[in-house]
């Protein structure tokens, strides 16, 4: 296993610098899968290139970021890319990927999991999980994760994140092999001979009554407890402090920490960030179900940063791992501002020799018991 | 109160909220799930889509690692939809053992639900192993419409925690639901792919690909196993689906021996088992038509499974539908043979059958249109027929296209898929329909065209030279003189001088030969819009467009006359012939084409008169003439009516003792105002006019008559006289009869009579029958102008001329020229060799008289010894002479 980074504005020096570090680490042996995270800014293609032109045939999978972290260290958006070179090990890997995620994103999921599933070929170890990138602002990533459920069943855990494009609401895009893809997904199939664990956690906490959401049209949602939900979010969101700005969309990058927690069967929340748009609208990441319970979440620097040792340390709960892919929201990034860098730290600090590899996301993926598994906000991982 | 206790109340009241808080959210999370379930429940879906999705909602709101459904198949538990279960596993083929439980849950048609110790290997399927599952809950999906149909909905969870009382609660609302959802889906499913099988069936017009269809989609309709179909005809039953799985090895052929014919007699549908296989339900719905089954339709499921009314319901519709398609599959059979003799007709004839829409774009074209016009019928399809006609003639048959009831034929020309040009006539028809769509039958008429074409030119032309004729003529002057202020017209008539000697000399082919060569030089000599014309025999009539005067017609006349003065050679001789010219000038708005023709003519014969290759104008006095000509000729005709003709009788005289042997009868008119008119006057136009025979025959009787009297005279009984006949009274058929007729009326013998013909008429006409008949009763025959014209020998040989007269133009230069005299000597040379008699005419001198009788001619007639005289002055002459001593006249 090696990993690489580089912030060079060139792509093309900057993925064969990057890349180049990555296979030293491997120490010779040829390397199985290639992960690749970059900014946004680059040329793509160009990047991508370079670091196949490094990597040989290996397949690469990844995805554009808000961010990335390796070993600890952070790469701030708008500059860099990483790499990370992995050797077989015990594990064989099958990378496909599909388009079209806008249009259906539960047929977008089927598709991924049979074509990664077929790349791992027909015989199978015991256990396996799926590494998912996604396009971040194209359609319904659950629903993706419906399709890849009706398809992978249960037994088949999936962690990775939705692309990201530093901070901005313009195109996000994945990886894989030499190509560059809008509007689709990535997939990863990691057949192994033991069992695979992916974990989360966020650190938010909720206030107030639940909520129930009563009107709402894709990512705006209009009425919440059958009341406007401006009004509604207003209230809750000054629960704590009547003088706290609303986030809006102009506001230093655009998550806060206030959110909604989606309720689920288990009690757990799923945490929704919102804001307002210019019309005055209150505007979700992802679509919140009609008639989903809500709460008005919060957090705080350190309740976000606290989270970071348990989940290194139920990811690792397992037999010899190598690598922790780890898996940041952006929106985590923006409210922990000038101490973002301590996430990436205490991240390594906790996992101790395995190295950390992760970016940030605009949306995780961290499914394990039953379909849900999509997540803002939140801190996913899978130990290799 | 203390801090500390505050802080406990506090802290209370804190937990209290919380507690509230969690009461709230769990409230609120069960409604979450049960409404998330509803929603999913209420959208648009097929009903496989509607079960994986409530599938899939169940599991992210029960966080259930496995949500299913399965059916109750004997002793397994078949699983139709699952969440959790990967795609392809082998449950969803083979199902899991139907224990634990699942078969409780069937058994108390209640909700099971197991966790913890009391989960066995009985409830969990042995695939499932391997996900640890800790909880599971089945619950019955109530009894669907057909019994048999038991279907559970079973959740299982990979965490500890059961399934409690109000998560059950949930559920089994949420399976009642989910199968009404279902049933509703499915229904308006069938519904659709019945009205949809109406359509698909309605396609199909072969009855076999339209079983077969049928075949293939009511098991789909009703979830049947297998399907079969039976028609009746003439009471046979027959089975149409050769591949039905119906378990039957050979169906009864006799309609009564089917199972459920009763019912279907009846117009009912049958459910049961199938008599040969009761094993099998059955399913029987009759096609109906006029109130009897035409058909059948077999339905076969496992008799677990039997078909229910539902199921009966939906047959009938579609046995409805399938007996309408049938019903047009027997019409399409018989509408297709009705068409394939039409078209059997239309391939086979040469018309050209098209179909032209409002906007006269071709919808339909005979497969002719390839064989006459060399278009393929489908590339003319959807064209405008417009643009494969000639561009004149367009609007013509776009006219008649928008009108075609009143325009029921049109011609025009069409070009071929060759490039050329045909006529084409196309008899209109508007369609039946209701919108101008137009039938046009057509037919390539170019041989018609082109008949019409030389009918027209024949009817216009001179067929020996190709130039106009006079109806052309007349055309063209019609044309040039209707402009009231156009130009003035010139008109040329052409006549030639000597055509008649060419002819006469040189025969037929030779004139036409000549006629060919004038054409030739006449059209050298002429401007291209100028009208060359014939108007048969020798006379040329040109038309000349814008003249300026009569100059430029007199020019056009002299270029016309130089042009004919070069002799002509026909056949290797050279022949010298001239013309004679009429001009004419008509100014529009006065002349009319009759009077600048009759003025043409004028002038012309003005010019011939004048001599050879001359050329006259029309003008004041021609005009006169020409007017005086005309009147001439119509009182000619009526002039014997009116009595102004008088036969006049110069007696011919033996030369040497002066005494009367005969008198020539001779004709004259006394114009009442003209006076006397001059036989050369009226003669001809006696004979144009056809008068001359009346007239020659008035002659012939009342000179006979006179000699009748005469010979009454003492002494007078042998008299003789002579009556000319002119070419034109020879060319009558009675002639003989007729002249035979009147001389015996008048009461003289035949051998009295001397009938005077000129060589010329008789060599015109073949004249040797009649002069045999005449001669042979006795008349005599004298040749009147011998050594004049052709002067053939052998024509005295075969004519019966009995005496030759010596013309007045050589006696009148008997004493001057020695070649007359040679001439003269000469006739009487032969008339000596043949033994016939000669007469000298117009002797005005004595020198004359001693000259001929010195020469040997014994008779003679001229001014000298007797004008011509009225018949009283001959009867006194006669009374006053010697009668003849002896029968001098008479043939030997």
């Amino acid at each position: 296993m090696g990993t690489g980074a580089s912030e060079h504005a060139d792509a093309a020096r900057a993925g064969r610098e990057a890349a180049e570090q990555a296979v030293r680490g491997l120490a010779g042996e040829p390397p199985a899968l290639v992960l690749m995270y970059a900014t946004a800014c680059y040329d793509l293609p160009a990047l991508v290139a370079a670091v196949r032109a490094v990597t040989g045939g290996a397949s690469l999978a990844g995805a554009s970021s808000s961010g990335q972290f390796s070993a600890g260290r952070l790469i701030e958006p708008g500059r860099g890319v990483s790499v990370l070179a992995l050797g077989a090990g015990p594990y064989r890997f099958g990378v496909a990927s599909v388009t079209g995620m806008r249009a259906d994103a539960f047929a977008a999921g089927r598709d991924l999991s049979r074509a990664a599933m077929a790349a791992v070929g027909p015989d199978r170890g015991p256990h396996s999980a799926l590494l998912v990138f996604s396009d971040g602002l194209a359609g319904d990533p659950q629903g993706l994760l419906n399709g890849i459920y009706q398809v992978a069943g249960a037994a088949v855990p999936v962690v990775g994140g939705a692309a990201a494009a530093d901070r901005a609401l313009s195109e996000t895009l994945v990886f894989h092999d030499d190509r560059v893809l809008g509007d689709g997904a990535v997939a990863v199939w990691i057949d192994s001979p033991r069992a695979l664990r992916v974990v989360s956690g966020h650190g938010w906490r909720p206030h107030g009554l639940p909520l129930l959401v009563t009107k709402v049209d894709g990512p705006v949602v209009h009425e919440i407890a059958g009341r406007p939900a401006r009004e509604v979010y207003e209230e809750n969101f000054r629960y704590e402090d009547p003088m706290q700005e609303l986030p809006t969309p102009r506001s230093a990058g655009y998550h806060s920490a206030h959110a909604f927690g989606l309720i689920e069967p288990d009690g757990s929340e799923l945490i929704r960030g919102a804001f307002v748009d210019d019309d005055g609208l209150i505007r979700t990441f992802t679509p919140l179900p009609p008639y989903g319970a809500v709460q008005i979440m919060s957090c705080d620097p350190d309740d976000l940063l606290n989270v970071c040792e348990p989940v290194v340390a139920d990811a690792l709960a397992v037999e010899s791992p190598r690598v922790m892919l780890t898996f940041s929201c952006a929106a985590r990034m923006d409210i922990l501002r000038e101490r973002a860098a301590e996430e990436p730290t205490r991240l390594q600090e906790a996992a101790g020799p395995v190295p950390t590899f992760g970016f940030y996301t605009y949306g995780e993926f961290a499914r394990s018991t039953g379909v849900s598994g999509y997540h803002n906000a939140t801190l996913t991982a899978l130990a290799l | 109160m203390s801090s500390g206790h505050d802080d406990e109340q506090v802290e209370q009241l804190k937990m209290q909220l919380a507690a509230a808080i969690g009461a709230v959210s769990d409230a609120y999370r069960h409604n979450a799930r049960m409404v998330r379930v509803l929603t999913v429940l209420g959208q648009p879906s097929t009903p496989e889509q509607l079960v994986e999705q409530t599938l899939i909602v169940l599991s992210q709101v029960f966080s259930a690692d496995v949500v299913g459904m399965g059916r109750a198949l004997g002793d397994r538990l078949m699983v139709t939809s699952c969440c959790g279960v990967p795609e392809g596993d082998p449950v969803f083929q083979t199902g899991w053992p139907l224990t634990g439980g699942a078969a409780e849950a069937l058994r108390r048609d209640a909700a099971v639900s197991r966790s913890g110790a009391e989960l066995t290997g009985a409830d969990i399927p042995e695939r499932l192993a391997d996900l640890d599952l800790c909880s599971g809950v089945w619950v019955p999906v109530s009894s669907g419409p057909d019994a048999g149909e038991e279907q559970l909905l079973f959740l299982f969870r990979r965490t500890g925690e059961s399934f409690p009382a109000t998560e059950i609660q949930v559920l089994s609302s949420v399976a009642a639901r989910l199968r009404l959802a279902v049933a509703e889906r499915e229904r308006s499913v069938a519904v659709e792919r019945l009205a949809q099988s109406g359509h698909r069936l309605s396609r199909y017009l072969e009855l076999p690909a339209l079983i077969a269809e049928a075949a293939r989609l009511l098991p789909r309709l009703i979830n049947a196993d297998a399907v079969q179909i039976v028609t009746i005809d003439d009471d046979r039953a027959e089975p149409r689906v050769a591949d039905a799985v119906d378990g039957l090895a050979s169906w009864p052929a006799r309609p009564a021996e089917l199972p459920g014919w009763f019912d279907a007699v009846r117009g009912e549908p049958y459910r049961g088992r199938a008599p040969f296989d009761p094993g099998r339900a059955l399913l029987c719905v009759p096609v109906l038509r006029d109130g009897g089954p035409v058909a059948l339709l077999y339905a076969f499921r496992e008799a677990r499974r039997p078909f229910l009314s539902d199921a009966a319901e939906t047959a009938a519709i579609f046995a409805n539908y399938f007996g309408a398609a049938m019903s047009n599959a027997l019409l399409y059979r018989a509408l297709r043979s009705s068409e394939e003799s039409l078209r059997l007709i239309t391939d086979s004839i040469s018309d050209l059958i098209a179909v032209a829409d409002p906007t006269g774009r071709l919808v339909y074209a005979s497969p002719s249109h390839h064989r006459e016009l060399a278009h393929r019928p489908d590339d003319l399809l959807g064209g405008d027929i417009a643009e494969l006609v000639h561009p004149a003639d367009r609007d013509r048959l776009r006219l008649a296209l928008a009108d075609a009831a009143r325009s029921p034929k049109v011609e025009y020309r069409m070009r071929t898929g060759h490039g050329k040009w045909v006529w084409v006539e196309s008899a209109l028809r508007p369609a039946p329909s209701d919108d101008s769509t137009v039938v046009l039958s057509s037919r390539v008429i170019d041989g018609r065209k082109q008949l019409e074409d030389e009918l027209r030119r024949r009817a216009t032309h001179d067929p020996l030279t190709g130039l106009a004729n006079r109806a052309l003529v007349s055309q063209r002057l019609d044309e040039g003189l209707a402009e009231p202020d156009g130009h003035p017209v010139g008109l040329l008539f052409c006549d030639l001088d000597k055509f008649k000697e060419v002819n006469d000399r040189l025969g037929h082919d030779a004139g036409d030969d000549l006629l060919l060569q004038v054409a030739d030089r006449l059209r050298g000599c002429l401007r291209p819009d100028d009208l060359l014309a014939r108007f048969g025999g020798d006379e040329f009539v040109v038309v000349l467009e814008r003249v300026r005067d009569l100059r430029d017609v007199k020019d056009v006349g002299r270029r016309i006359v130089r042009a004919l003065e070069e002799p002509v050679l026909l056949g290797g001789e050279r022949v010298e012939i001239s013309v004679s010219v009429g001009g004419v000038l008509g100014v529009p708005g006065r002349a009319t084409p009759s009077s600048m023709l009759r003025d043409a003519d004028a002038a012309m014969y003005a010019a011939k008169n004048a001599g050879p290759g001359l050329v006259e104008v029309f003008d004041e006095a021609a005009s006169h003439r020409s007017l005086d000509r005309l009147e001439l000729r119509s009182e000619l005709v009526r002039a014997l009516d009116r009595d102004q003709f008088a036969v006049h009788y110069q007696p011919i005289f033996d030369l040497a003792t002066g005494r009367i042997l005969g008198f020539e009868a001779l004709l004259r008119w006394h114009h009442p105002v003209r006076g006397m008119v001059p036989p050369d006057a009226f003669i001809p136009l006696a004979e144009e006019t056809g008068a001359i025979a009346s007239i020659g025959s008035w002659v012939l009787a009342q000179s006979c008559r006179q000699l009748a009297a005469w010979h009454r005279l003492p002494g007078w009984d042998r008299l003789g006289i002579s009556v000319n006949l002119s070419a034109t009274q020879l060319r009558q058929p009675e002639l003989a009869s007729q002249t035979l007729a009147v001389i015996k009326h008048a009461g003289v013998q035949p051998t009295d009579v001397w009938l005077e013909i000129t060589e010329h008429s008789s060599i015109r006409t073949d004249v040797t029958e009649f002069a045999t008949t005449l001669r042979a009763a006795g008349v005599h025959f004298s040749l009147d102008d011998f050594g004049i014209s052709y002067s053939n020998l052998s024509h005295l040989k075969r004519l019966p001329v009995q005496a030759l007269k010596i013309d007045r133009s050589f006696v009148a230069g008997l004493t001057e020229k020695d070649a007359d005299r040679g001439i003269v000597r000469a006739i009487l040379a032969i008339a000596d060799s043949l033994g016939l008699q000669v007469v000298a005419e117009g002797i005005e001198t004595p020198e004359q008289r001693e000259l001929l009788l010195s020469l040997g001619c014994q008779q003679g007639q001229g001014y000298l010894l007797s004008r011509p005289v009225p018949p009283e002055v001959a009867t006194e002459m006669l009374r006053e002479a010697r009668p003849l001593p002896r029968l001098v006249r008479q043939a030997s």
